[in-house]
């Protein structure tokens, strides 16, 4: 039984905590409210700061540079209205080419995922949500 | 309709409801309809362009969609509100994009549009110059339909 | 939908030139006398085992059982497949009629001319357009014909005649005959048979006119016949033993569609085949396109299969079948069509590329345009007059100018006359043009 003095070694600590001190931050893209408050529930359990939402490709482009260069990690949906997650993608690497994108959709077609990763994607994970593949994914990303 | 039209949406409407909410899914006899279809209280629209023209229909009870987004969202939802709007929805977008995946697979090169959720009794959805074919399934919370109207652009003979 | 509880639809046929019907629910196929197994030791009016798609079904000759008319087997065209609980027989019959709506109160007690015997097996009889029907009741049947292949058909039946008035009665002398001739085949006699083989020569005199010696004789050289026939190599290589069909096809293929085609400078061919069930009779018809149309290659040929039944399609698009469903394709034949897996056979893939499979019933024919041949067995026979009238209407529609429909060659629609399609022969095989 692990304590405060001698913590267990399975213990490490949340994802979301930078090495050096605070959080993480991300933003959420996905026009489903129920994706959004699921993924935010799964980051935040890690303490990950969830900085933005946006419902799609227009808004996410223009939270990120407003918010720039706060946000750490962006999670993009593929199908939304207005702007997809691929010009989304696109738009926020022209923006920022560091910027850290991993998409997250319900369309597990191969030249979407090789699409996105060419574009510039770090990552592309497909629904429905698996916390734990979330987590590793977006960790990865991070380091 | 193209039996390889079919196979993925039944496949996909099995698969994503039994890993989504973790039960058996039996499937029912499938059966033609006049594509004028009266929905069941909760109805998800999903538009499918590209290479084919049709949507897909994911049907239910409202009684069964509180159940599912309950499950869904870890806790008992009582009122059908945006949230359980929102889940419901989410729900036939998997349907719908694990199913055009498979379909890409096959090399028909299908689109999606985002998906738009209809509530009420006495609706009807028409889809005329299109057969629809249903796929009824058995679930624990009550009957799903997956409707699937889809005609080949080009070649219009099927 | 309709829902008419007192309402039954018939399926009727012709044996001789008697009808009879039996209720559509307890129907399930169709199709034309392929080759039998022969049973030794089986009762007469048992007619062997067919092998249908892997399915091995008894086959009784009505005829025989109730003994009257000739037991011509060429001229005997179709076997009609019943399910009577989870088992199924079929039987041979002459021609197959419509399929006749009735309300419970249309049928009349059966009326004299009828013996007790078969009584036993009518519900009653019905009066459609002049002409009696009788309507078998086909579950007695089954238990009297299973009995007698189980037990060895000591059942108690009395006087298996058909309309007594139509039978005399035989001299001691003339049934001497007969039962000298019975000993001399193999078949263990009886009370079925013995009565079954009396009756049935007494007919056979009748009809013939000749002394009983020369019935029996004849009678030998025909039976001799049938009894080799099943063991001779098949000349088809087909699924199904069907050839006059499937040569229909050809030659509507050779002599009309593709001069056709040939004239307007395409070269598109489709043909739907409607009610494709688990695929033998497309893969089949495909086989045999391929073995036979000159120069099949530079056409583009597209089969479609249509089935309303979702699972029998999925098992069709899978297109793997036991060897038991290949005994009468030449083996040599055997690997040009088929690649062997784990003991059976899976149809081609390039071969299985050319069927396009699709789920629809005969009502949304209709989304199917530009077809120049639709071939249909079974469908028809199974249908009522609107019904027929609908779905010809609806390939009317669907077919090319001067494109065809071909249904199996029992199958008879002259009763029906419609505006699209009109009636034609090719090498004695009916079939319907688009005009």
């Amino acid at each position: 039984m692990a304590n405060e003095e001698y913590p267990s070694v399975n213990e490490r600590p949340p994802d979301g905590l930078k090495p050096d001190g605070g959080n993480f931050k991300l933003m959420v893209v996905d026009d489903s409210m129920f994706v959004t408050k699921q993924l935010t529930q799964i980051l935040t359990s890690e303490e990950y700061d969830v900085l933005a939402v946006a419902e799609n490709g227009e808004v996410a482009l223009e939270k990120y540079k407003s918010h720039y260069p706060d946000i750490d990690l962006v999670t993009m949906d593929i199908t939304m209205p207005k702007m997809d997650g691929i010009e989304c993608l696109k738009k926020i690497i022209e923006f920022d080419k560091n910027a850290k994108i991993i998409m997250i959709s319900a369309i597990g077609k191969q030249d979407l995922v090789k699409e996105s990763l060419l574009i510039g994607a770090k990552n592309y994970i497909v629904k429905p949500l698996n916390r734990s593949k979330v987590l590793e994914r977006i960790r990865n990303a991070l380091s | 309709m193209r039996l390889e039209y079919i196979n993925p949406f039944v496949e996909a409407s099995c698969d994503i409801l039994e890993e989504v909410l973790d039960v058996k899914i039996k499937k029912e006899e499938l059966f033609l309809k006049e594509t004028t279809v009266p929905i069941l209280g909760v109805a998800v629209l999903i538009g499918l362009t590209g290479n084919v023209r049709g949507r897909v229909l994911i049907d239910m009870e409202q009684d069964t969609a509180l159940k599912i987004a309950g499950i869904m969202n870890m806790e008992e939802i009582a009122v059908f509100d945006e949230m359980a709007k929102a889940t419901i929805t989410e729900l036939a977008n998997m349907i719908g994009g694990r199913a055009i995946t498979e379909l890409h697979n096959e090399g028909f090169d299908f689109e999606v549009s985002p998906p738009t959720i209809f509530t009420g009794t006495d609706m009807e959805v028409s889809s005329p110059h299109l057969e629809a074919f249903i796929v009824p399934l058995d679930t624990p919370f009550g009957r799903i339909e997956v409707n699937v109207a889809v005609k080949e652009r080009e070649d219009s003979n099927f | 939908m309709e829902v008419a509880t007192t309402t039954k639809q018939l399926v009727t046929f012709q044996l001789e030139d008697d009808l009879f019907g039996i209720d559509i629910m307890l129907t399930q196929e169709i199709l034309k006398l392929g080759s039998l197994r022969k049973i030794p030791n089986s009762p007469y009016y048992f007619e062997g085992m067919l092998n249908l798609r892997g399915n091995v079904i008894p086959i009784v000759n009505f005829k025989k059982f109730f003994t009257f008319g000739t037991f011509d087997l060429s001229k005997d065209k179709g076997i009609i497949i019943t399910h009577v609980e989870d088992q199924h027989f079929g039987i041979v019959i002459d021609k197959v009629q419509r399929v006749v709506a009735l309300e419970d109160s249309n049928i009349k007690p059966t009326p004299e001319g009828f013996s007790k015997s078969l009584k036993q097996y009518i519900f009653g009889v019905v009066e459609y357009q002049d002409e009696i029907i009788a309507i078998l009741d086909i579950q007695a049947i089954f238990q009297i014909t299973c009995k007698d292949l189980t037990e060895g058909g000591e059942i108690g039946h009395y006087n298996l005649d058909f309309r007594r008035d139509k039978l005399n009665n035989l001299s001691v002398v003339e049934e001497k005959v007969i039962d000298q001739f019975v000993e001399s085949l193999d078949i263990k006699p009886n009370i079925v048979t013995s009565t079954g083989v009396h009756n049935y020569f007494s007919r056979m005199k009748i009809r013939t006119q000749f002394p009983m010696n020369k019935v029996v004789q004849r009678a030998k050289e025909s039976m001799l016949e049938d009894i080799y026939t099943p063991f001779r190599l098949d000349k088809s290589d087909q699924f199904f033993d069907n050839d006059s069909d499937y040569f229909a096809i050809l030659a509507l293929l050779e002599q009309l569609i593709i001069p056709n085609k040939e004239r307007k400078g395409t070269n598109k061919i489709r043909i739907v085949n409607l009610g494709c069930g688990k695929g033998q009779e497309l893969y089949s018809l495909l086989f045999m396109l391929k073995t036979y149309i000159f120069g099949f290659e530079k056409w583009d040929v597209t089969l479609i299969g249509v089935d309303e039944n979702y699972n029998q399609l999925n098992f069709a698009k899978e297109g793997l079948y036991t060897s038991s469903n290949l005994t009468r394709i030449n083996k040599k034949d055997l690997l040009n069509y088929f690649d062997e897996e784990n003991g059976n056979y899976r149809v081609k893939k390039s071969l299985r590329d050319r069927i396009i499979f699709r789920f629809g019933t005969a009502k949304n024919v209709d989304t199917i345009k530009d077809v120049d041949m639709f071939f249909c067995r079974g469908i028809f026979s199974r249908m009522e007059n609107n019904g027929i009238e609908q779905l010809l209407t609806t390939i009317g529609e669907s077919l090319n100018p001067q494109g065809v429909l071909l249904l199996s060659e029992i199958e008879d629609l002259y009763f029906v006359e419609h505006s699209l399609l009109s009636p034609k022969e090719i090498n004695g095989h009916r079939y319907y043009i688009c005009t």
